[in-house]
């Protein structure tokens, strides 16, 4: 009954309604255990699934939206990491920019078990609040309680289903950009970032290179990033954002090449603050 | 990953947009706000001009916007439209620039039907469906507030509060940006922030 309601949704949208009534997402909890064992970590992951052409926010939303969030309940001794985004498409829409997920998202968390766990029905629940903006031309609030209910083993189970999802979304996680070092500086205007990659990275000649800091207020998201080559690597001179949000010490956010052919390259990078003033 | 082609080209576009945009708005803290001429819904036109000597509040709006929807749901909008359009030396402004087929563009009926709802109680309600006085303020969000002072200078323009959320329980929680630009630019302290960037839906202007 319930999987005909959520196809009937799907059909109504599908015919063109521009209703924001309609326009909601699914949500489901997704996990690559099939049992957990203790002081082991596995994954629950939220999983989005929305109508053509809809999408909710990344991290930093940019210009308009809110990101997703996660709301953890679990039991004692049970610890919740970040969210692991995948890299977001960019949205233009002159003078805004935003950044999100178009047609849905999988966003895995990585769960670490205690040592001792000895529940008493053998089972344990992961609870967890999401909350969400979805949009198409409008946008809606949307909301869900989730869980998972995991057995508790001697060894760790995988579901595989739900590991080969979630190892989809990781691969579209930026990864640490491993031998690179990033610094910024900053003044009134302008923070400039300096990017040292490692020896054998090649910037391509005529790449387009954007940062994407994780967090908001910090860049103006729209303004064009302005790319210097310097010996060692390349700058990136970035409009500051109008609430002029100080970054502190240091600023994280994916690294956003585009070369030849499309190829995009995309690389998590920390800048640590070259100077104290501005 | 997913992306559209040409993304070097939209991206330069977008910045070149922006900029041209940014040029080309009138409205920043310090500067004249821009006049405008612009019907009410009960037909009879506005100026901004007319309000010199007041102090002046405008509200952008598109009513089917939940981050508009989070001030109104509990009154919040409501109490402060009368607390500052009750004063003599004060006007509050709302402002609709969806444009025609775009969300929050309504025929006169549904105007009053959802104004009465709501029981809401701007100075005036101003319609800008060919979205200009809205291009010419910059107004990109809804909610996005502007105060302007008695002499029609601009002293703050951006996001309603401080929390960027559609959660209604977080307007007591949250610093409102607006009413307190009024307060100190009424006794003659600065402004500060004197911008912000707004949050919400964008602006339903025409495509």
């Amino acid at each position: 009954m319930r999987r005909f309601a959520i196809l009937a949704a799907g059909v109504v949208l599908a015919a063109g309604s521009a209703l924001a009534d309609r326009l909601e997402a699914q949500a489901a909890a997704v996990t690559d255990a099939a049992a957990i064992a203790p002081g082991q970590s596995f994954t629950v992951a939220l999983a989005l699934t929305m109508p053509r052409d809809a999408y909710v926010y990344w991290r930093n939303p940019g210009d308009a939206g809110l990101p997703t969030t996660i709301r953890w309940s679990l039991p004692e001794g049970f610890e919740a990491g970040e969210i692991e985004w995948p890299l977001p498409e960019i949205f233009d829409e002159p003078p805004l920019r935003s950044f999100g997920y178009k047609n849905g998202v999988l966003l895995p968390v990585r769960i670490q078990a205690p040592e001792r766990l000895d529940p008493e029905n053998g089972r344990v629940e992961l609870r967890f609040r999401a909350d969400w903006l979805i949009c198409r031309e409008a946008c809606v609030p949307g909301g869900a309680d989730l869980a998972v209910t995991l057995p508790v083993a001697e060894a760790p189970r995988p579901d595989a289903e739900g590991a080969r999802r979630i190892a989809a979304a990781r691969a579209k996680v930026p990864p640490a950009a491993e031998g690179w070092t990033g610094r910024m500086e900053m003044d009134e205007r302008t923070l400039t970032l300096s990017f040292t990659p490692p020896e054998d990275f090649r910037l391509p000649a005529r790449a387009s290179v954007v940062f994407l800091p994780y967090r908001e207020g910090v860049v103006e998201p729209a303004a064009a990033q302005r790319l210097r080559r310097a010996n060692a690597g390349f700058e990136l001179a970035l409009t500051r954002d109008v609430m002029r949000v100080d970054p502190g010490d240091a600023l994280r956010g994916a690294l956003w090449i585009e070369g030849p052919e499309d190829r995009i390259q995309a690389l998590e990078i920390e800048l640590r603050r070259a100077n104290a003033d501005g | 990953m997913k992306r559209t082609t040409g993304w070097l080209a939209a991206a330069l576009a977008a910045g070149i947009a922006w900029t041209v945009f940014a040029q080309q708005q009138g409205a920043r803290p310090g500067a004249e706000a821009p006049d405008f001429s612009l019907r009410c819904l009960q037909g009879n036109e506005h100026t901004l001009r007319q309000f010199r000597g007041r102090w002046v509040v405008l509200e952008w709006t598109n009513y089917d916007c939940p981050f508009v929807r989070k001030f109104y749901s509990g009154g919040h909008m409501q109490r402060w439209q009368r607390e500052v359009g009750g004063r003599e030396d004060s006007v509050w402004l709302t402002i609709c620039s969806s444009a025609p087929g775009q969300q929050g563009h309504f025929d006169a009926e549904t105007w009053a039907r959802r104004n009465t709802e709501w029981n809401v109680a701007p100075t005036a309600l101003l319609l800008d469906p060919d979205g200009r006085v809205g291009r010419a303020y910059g107004a990109t969000h809804t909610p996005h507030m502007y105060v302007i002072d008695p002499e029609g200078t601009l002293v703050y323009m951006g996001a309603i509060d401080s929390i960027r959320s559609a959660n209604p329980a977080d307007i007591e929680r949250a610093e409102n940006y607006v009413l307190r630009a009024l307060e100190n630019a009424r006794a003659g302290r600065p402004v500060e922030p004197a911008q912000t960037r707004a949050y919400g839906c964008t602006v339903k202007y025409a495509n």
